[in-house]
C-alpha cells in the first residue's frame, strides 16, 4: 500500500512538472529564447551604464542649435568649458566628449550631432591613447549604436561596424568588469528614477554621482566636468607610455579621414587639438613624436591642428597640481584657462605666433620644483582619503533633479 | 568571415533556413553555394585557388585511376606486365606532379613572400587601380584544404579510394566552409559519407550543433581571449624568471581553449547542417607522453602526417637502404628504432613548417621531433632503468609523474610560439631561470583587475577541467544534459550563453589563432 502510494505520488509529481514543460519544439525554442531575453534585460538593467551620452545627444539635438561642438575622450570632458568658450567667442557650444570613446564612435557621434543640428565648428580633442586600440565599445556608454537616434547613422554603423564585431557586442551593451560591477547599485538606482527616462541633461549629475564619477569633478552643464580635487589614477602613479607610430591602429586613421571628409562635405570647420598635458608626462614621454605625427596627419587631411603643449609659457603656464590626476584630466581652473586660450586661437588670423617651434623649448619652460612634481600630486591625492571623498560628495549633494534644473547653463555655475 | 562575428551568425541562420527548406537531394549543392559565399566574403580570388586545387585533383585523380586500372591491358602475360609497369610509372609521375603543383601554390602564397620579407599589403598598395584585380592574397584556408587535396590524390594512387567523377563533389570536399578556418583535415572517404547523405531533421541536428557551438564560444571568449590579455603583457618585451613561466603556462591555456573552442564551434556549425566532422581534439593535457599528446592535439593533422608522410617515409628506398646499413652494426630492433626516430624528426619538421615560414616554427618542429626521436631510440634503455628501479608502470604515482613530465615538456615547447624566432625562443628559455628578475607587476598590472579576472578565469578553467575529465571517462555530457528535464537543460545552456555575454568580451579580441595557419 505504501509503495503504491509513493509510486502514485512520484507519478503525480512528474505529471505536474511535465505540465510546465513546453510540449512542442517551437515552444521549447521559444522558452529558451525568452529565458535568455529576460536575463539580457535584467543584466542590461543593472550592468549597462546609464547613458550620459544619450542625454548629451538629446540636448544637442534639441531646440537650441549649437554652433560649436566639442568631441573627444575624457580629457576633452575637462579641457573645454563651453560656457567660457561662448563668453569669449559669442558662440553656443556643447561638449560631447565621452571617456573611453573609440575613434570610430567619435566619427559616428559627429554624424549623430548633425542630425537635427547644424554646427559650424567641431573641436576634436585628440587623445593618442585611443588611437592605439581597436575601436570596440564594451558597455562604457560610448556606443553610438545603442545611444544614437538617427536611424540612418545607426543603420550605417550596423552594416559597417556591428556586422564584423563579435556577435555578443550586438546582443548586449554590458559586460562584467570591476568598474561595472561596482556601479550596479548606482545603475539600478538611476534607472528606477522616472527622470532618467527623459534623458535630459539634468540627469547627468545624478548619473555621475551614482556611478562614482563625481568624486573629483562637478558637472557644470553642457558636457563639461569641472575638476576640483586630486585623484589617484588607477590606484598608483600614472605609468608614462611612449608614443609609437607603429602602434597606431590603421582603422583609427581611416576614421579620422572620414571625419575630415564628413566635415568638409557639411561645410563644418574641423579643428583638432591636443590638450595640454601635465609636466610629469611631458618630462617622461615623447610628446614631440605625437606632435609630429598629428601635425603631418592633419596637414594631409587639410584640417587645423593645435598642440596646446607647444603654447608659449605666458599663455598656459601650469604645474602638475593644476590637474586632477597625472593622466591629464584638468582641474576646472586650468580647463577654463585652456578654453580661453583655445578661443583666442580660434579667433586669431595667425595663431602660430602663440606657439613655440621646438620640443626643447617646451621642456625648458616646464616647472621642475619638487612641490609641483608628480610625487607631490600623489601625496595630495593620498591625503584625499575615502572619508574625505564621502564628505565632499555629501557637500556636493545635489537637490532632487527636476526638468528645469539645467534649463539655463548659467544656473549650473551656482551649484 | 570570422566565425565569431555577427555577420557569420546571420550567414549561418540564413544558410540553415535555405538548407532545410529545399529538397534534401539539393542540400549538398546548398552547402557548395554557402561555401562559395563564405570564400567570396573573404576575397573573391579565394575561389580561383579553390578552382585550381579542385581542377588538379579532379584531372589527375581520374588520370591516375585510369593508369592503375586493369582495363585495356594486353592479353599476353609478359606484355601485360610491361604495360602495367609503364602505367604504374606514369601514375607515380602524375601523382608527384600533382602534389608538386599543389605545394607550389602554397609555397608561392605563403613561404616565398616570407622568404623575400614581402609585405603583401604594401605590395598591393603600389598597384594602380586598374591592376587591383591582381592583388596578392594569402588564400583563405589553403593550408587545410591543400592537405585534404593531397590525401585525396594519394588515396586514389594507393587505391584506397576511387576517384570521384563529379567535379563539384570534389569542390565541396575541398572548400566545405566550416573546416576552412581550422580544419579538421578530413579524408575524402570520411567526408563523402557525410556530405552527400540524407542529413535528417533540422531540429535534431541543431539540437546537437548549437550546444557544441556554445561550448566552443565559451572556451574561446571566456577563457582564451581573457587569458590572451595576460599573455600579451607577459610576452611584451624581455621578461624574466616567473614572468616567462607564467607566460608559457597561460599561453598553453590560451592556445588550448582557442583551438579546441574553435574546433567545437566548427563541428557545431557542421552538425547544424547534419554533417558530422571527425573529432580533432581529445583532452591532450591528459597525455602520458609527448607522442600521445600530439596524437590527441589536432588529431586530423596527426593522422595525415602518419598516413601520408610517416608511413610512406618508412617505405622510402633511401631509408630502407639506411636501415640495411645500420643492421650491419646493430640489432634489427635498434635499426628500426633509428628509422622511426628519423621519421619522427622529418614529420615534425614538416608540421612545424606547415604552421608557418619562420625559424621558430622549424625550431618547434625540431624540438618536438628530437624529443620523440630520442625517446624512440632510448625506449629499451628506459625500460631497463624502470626495471632496475622496480617502478610499477601501472601505479598512480608513475602515471602522475608521466602526466606532469609531459606537461612540462609541452609547456617549455611553447617558447617557440611565444618568441619571434628560434634563437629568441632559446633566449626566452634561459631567461626563465633568472628568478631574481621576476616582475609580476608587468603581467598583473592592477590589483582590482587581477582580483576580479583571475578568479573568473580560475572558475572557468575548473569547469573546463571537469568537462574534460568527463569526456576522458567517455561520458558524453551533451547526452546526459539532453536526458534531463527541459528546464534544467534550459538553465544550463542559458548560463553558458549569459557567461559569454558577461565575461566573454575583451577589447582587442580577434579571430582564432589556428585560422592564421
Amino acid at each position: 500500500m505504501n509503495i503504491r502510494h509513493s509510486k502514485q505520488n512520484r507519478r503525480k509529481k512528474k505529471q505536474r512538472k511535465e505540465r510546465w514543460e513546453p510540449q512542442t519544439r517551437l515552444g521549447k525554442a521559444g522558452c529558451l529564447i525568452a529565458l535568455n531575453i529576460v536575463w539580457i534585460l535584467f543584466f542590461s538593467f543593472i550592468l549597462t551604464q546609464p547613458s550620459i551620452l544619450k542625454a548629451e545627444l538629446r540636448e544637442v539635438q534639441g531646440e537650441t542649435n549649437y554652433d560649436t561642438i566639442v568631441v573627444g575622450d575624457s580629457h576633452g570632458e575637462t579641457a573645454v568649458d563651453p560656457a567660457v568658450l561662448d563668453e569669449e567667442l559669442g558662440t553656443t557650444s556643447y561638449n560631447c566628449s565621452r571617456r573611453i570613446m573609440p575613434v570610430k564612435d567619435i566619427y559616428y557621434l559627429m554624424r549623430e550631432v548633425c542630425y537635427h543640428n547644424q554646427p559650424k565648428t567641431i573641436l576634436y580633442e585628440i587623445d593618442p591613447t585611443y588611437w592605439r586600440i581597436p575601436g570596440i565599445s564594451l558597455g562604457n556608454d560610448t556606443s553610438i549604436f545603442f545611444a544614437g537616434s538617427d536611424p540612418k547613422n545607426r543603420l550605417d554603423y550596423f552594416f559597417k561596424e556591428m556586422l564584423t564585431q563579435p556577435f555578443p557586442n550586438f546582443i548586449a551593451d554590458y559586460r562584467l568588469a570591476p568598474r561595472n560591477a561596482s556601479q550596479i547599485p548606482g545603475a539600478a538606482y538611476v534607472r528606477l528614477r522616472p527622470s532618467y527616462w527623459h534623458h535630459g541633461e539634468e540627469t547627468i549629475p545624478m548619473i555621475m554621482k551614482a556611478l562614482y564619477l563625481g568624486a573629483n569633478y562637478e558637472y557644470r552643464g553642457r558636457g563639461f566636468r569641472y575638476g576640483h580635487s586630486y585623484s589617484l589614477h588607477m590606484d598608483t602613479l600614472y605609468k608614462p607610455v611612449k608614443f609609437k607610430v607603429g602602434k597606431i591602429v590603421p582603422e583609427n586613421v581611416e576614421y579620422f579621414h572620414k571625419m575630415a571628409e564628413f566635415c568638409r562635405s557639411k561645410g563644418i570647420r574641423l579643428v583638432c587639438f591636443y590638450s595640454a598635458l601635465p609636466p610629469y608626462r611631458l618630462l617622461r614621454e615623447n610628446e614631440n613624436a605625437a606632435n609630429k605625427y598629428y601635425t603631418d596627419l592633419c596637414k594631409k587631411e587639410g584640417v587645423e591642428f593645435y598642440d596646446m603643449n607647444y603654447l608659449k609659457k605666458e599663455y598656459l603656464d601650469r604645474t602638475d597640481m593644476d590637474y586632477v590626476d597625472l593622466d591629464g584630466h584638468m582641474m576646472g581652473s586650468l580647463g577654463d584657462r585652456q578654453t580661453r586660450v583655445l578661443a583666442k586661437i580660434l579667433s586669431s588670423d595667425d595663431p602660430s605666433s602663440m606657439f613655440v617651434d621646438s620640443y626643447d623649448v617646451v621642456l625648458k619652460n616646464l616647472p621642475k620644483d619638487e612641490a609641483t612634481s608628480g610625487s607631490a600630486l600623489l601625496k595630495e591625492a593620498r591625503r584625499y582619503t575615502k572619508k574625505k571623498q564621502k564628505e565632499t560628495e555629501r557637500a556636493l549633494d545635489l537637490p532632487e533633479v527636476t526638468e528645469t534644473s539645467y534649463a539655463d547653463p548659467a544656473e549650473a555655475d551656482t551649484l | 568571415m570570422n566565425i565569431t562575428t555577427l555577420i557569420f551568425m546571420i550567414f549561418l541562420m540564413a544558410g540553415l533556413l535555405i538548407y532545410y527548406l529545399i529538397p534534401s537531394r539539393f542540400q549538398w549543392q546548398c552547402l557548395l553555394g554557402l561555401s562559395f559565399v563564405f570564400l567570396w566574403a573573404a576575397d573573391w580570388r579565394n575561389l580561383l585557388f579553390v578552382g585550381y586545387v579542385a581542377a588538379i585533383c579532379y584531372g589527375f585523380a581520374i588520370y591516375i585511376e585510369g593508369m592503375l586500372s586493369e582495363a585495356d591491358l594486353p592479353e599476353d602475360r609478359a606484355e601485360r606486365k610491361i604495360a602495367k609497369g609503364a602505367r604504374a610509372r606514369k601514375a607515380k609521375r602524375a601523382v608527384l606532379l600533382a602534389i608538386f603543383l599543389l605545394i607550389l601554390i602554397l609555397a608561392l602564397s605563403k613561404y616565398v613572400p616570407a622568404a623575400l620579407h614581402l609585405n603583401l599589403t604594401s605590395v598591393n598598395e603600389t598597384l594602380q587601380s586598374r591592376w587591383r584585380f591582381l592583388k596578392l592574397i594569402v588564400p583563405f584556408g589553403l593550408s587545410y584544404y591543400l592537405l585534404m587535396a593531397i590525401s585525396y590524390l594519394l588515396d586514389v594512387y594507393w587505391q584506397r579510394g576511387k576517384a570521384d567523377h563529379s567535379f563539384f563533389h570534389l569542390v565541396l570536399f575541398i572548400c566545405y566552409f566550416p573546416q576552412l578556418t581550422q580544419g579538421p583535415i578530413g579524408t575524402y572517404g570520411q567526408m563523402k559519407g557525410e556530405l552527400f547523405k540524407d542529413h535528417g531533421e533540422a531540429w535534431e541536428n541543431i539540437k546537437v550543433g548549437l550546444p557544441l557551438m556554445l561550448w566552443g564560444f565559451f572556451k574561446k571568449m571566456v577563457i582564451a581571449d581573457r587569458t590572451a590579455v595576460f599573455v600579451g603583457r607577459a610576452n611584451s618585451g624581455s621578461q624574466y624568471g616567473l614572468n616567462v613561466l607564467i607566460c608559457l603556462v597561460l599561453y598553453g591555456i590560451q592556445l588550448y581553449c582557442d583551438f579546441s573552442g574553435g574546433i567545437d564551434v566548427v563541428r557545431g556549425v557542421s552538425e547544424c547542417f547534419g554533417v558530422r566532422l571527425g573529432e580533432n581534439f581529445r583532452q591532450p593535457y591528459f597525455s602520458k607522453d609527448l607522442g600521445e599528446f600530439w596524437r590527441r592535439w589536432h588529431i586530423s593533422l596527426g593522422a595525415f602526417m602518419k598516413n601520408y608522410i610517416f608511413f610512406p617515409l618508412a617505405m622510402w628506398k633511401p631509408l630502407k637502404l639506411l636501415k640495411k646499413q645500420l643492421r650491419k652494426h646493430m640489432s634489427m630492433k635498434m635499426a628500426s628504432k633509428i628509422i622511426v626516430a628519423i621519421g619522427d624528426l622529418i614529420v615534425f619538421l614538416i608540421v612545424g613548417i606547415w604552421h608557418g615560414a619562420g625559424s621558430k616554427y622549424a625550431g618547434w618542429g625540431i624540438y618536438n621531433g628530437a624529443i620523440l626521436a630520442f625517446s624512440a631510440v632510448m625506449e629499451d634503455v628506459y625500460r631497463s632503468w624502470k626495471n632496475a628501479l622496480h617502478i610499477n608502470e601501472q601505479s598512480g604515482r608513475w602515471q602522475t609523474f608521466r602526466l606532469v613530465r609531459t606537461l612540462v615538456i609541452v609547456t617549455i615547447g611553447w617558447v617557440f610560439d611565444c618568441a619571434d624566432t628560434a634563437s629568441g625562443a632559446v633566449r626566452m628559455f634561459f631567461r626563465m631561470f633568472m628568478l631574481n628578475r621576476t616582475s609580476l607587476g608587468r603581467i598583473f598590472t592592477t590589483k582590482v583587475e587581477t582580483l576580479f579576472y583571475l578568479p573568473i578565469l580560475f572558475l572557468a578553467c575548473m569547469l573546463l577541467l571537469w568537462v574534460d575529465i568527463q569526456h576522458e571517462k567517455g561520458i558524453s555530457l551533451r547526452q546526459s544534459i539532453a536526458a534531463r528535464p527541459f528546464w534544467k537543460q534550459a538553465a544550463i545552456w542559458t548560463a553558458l550563453f549569459q557567461a559569454i555575454l558577461l565575461v566573454g568580451r575583451t577589447v582587442g579580441a580577434g579571430g582564432f589563432m589556428y585560422a592564421n595557419f
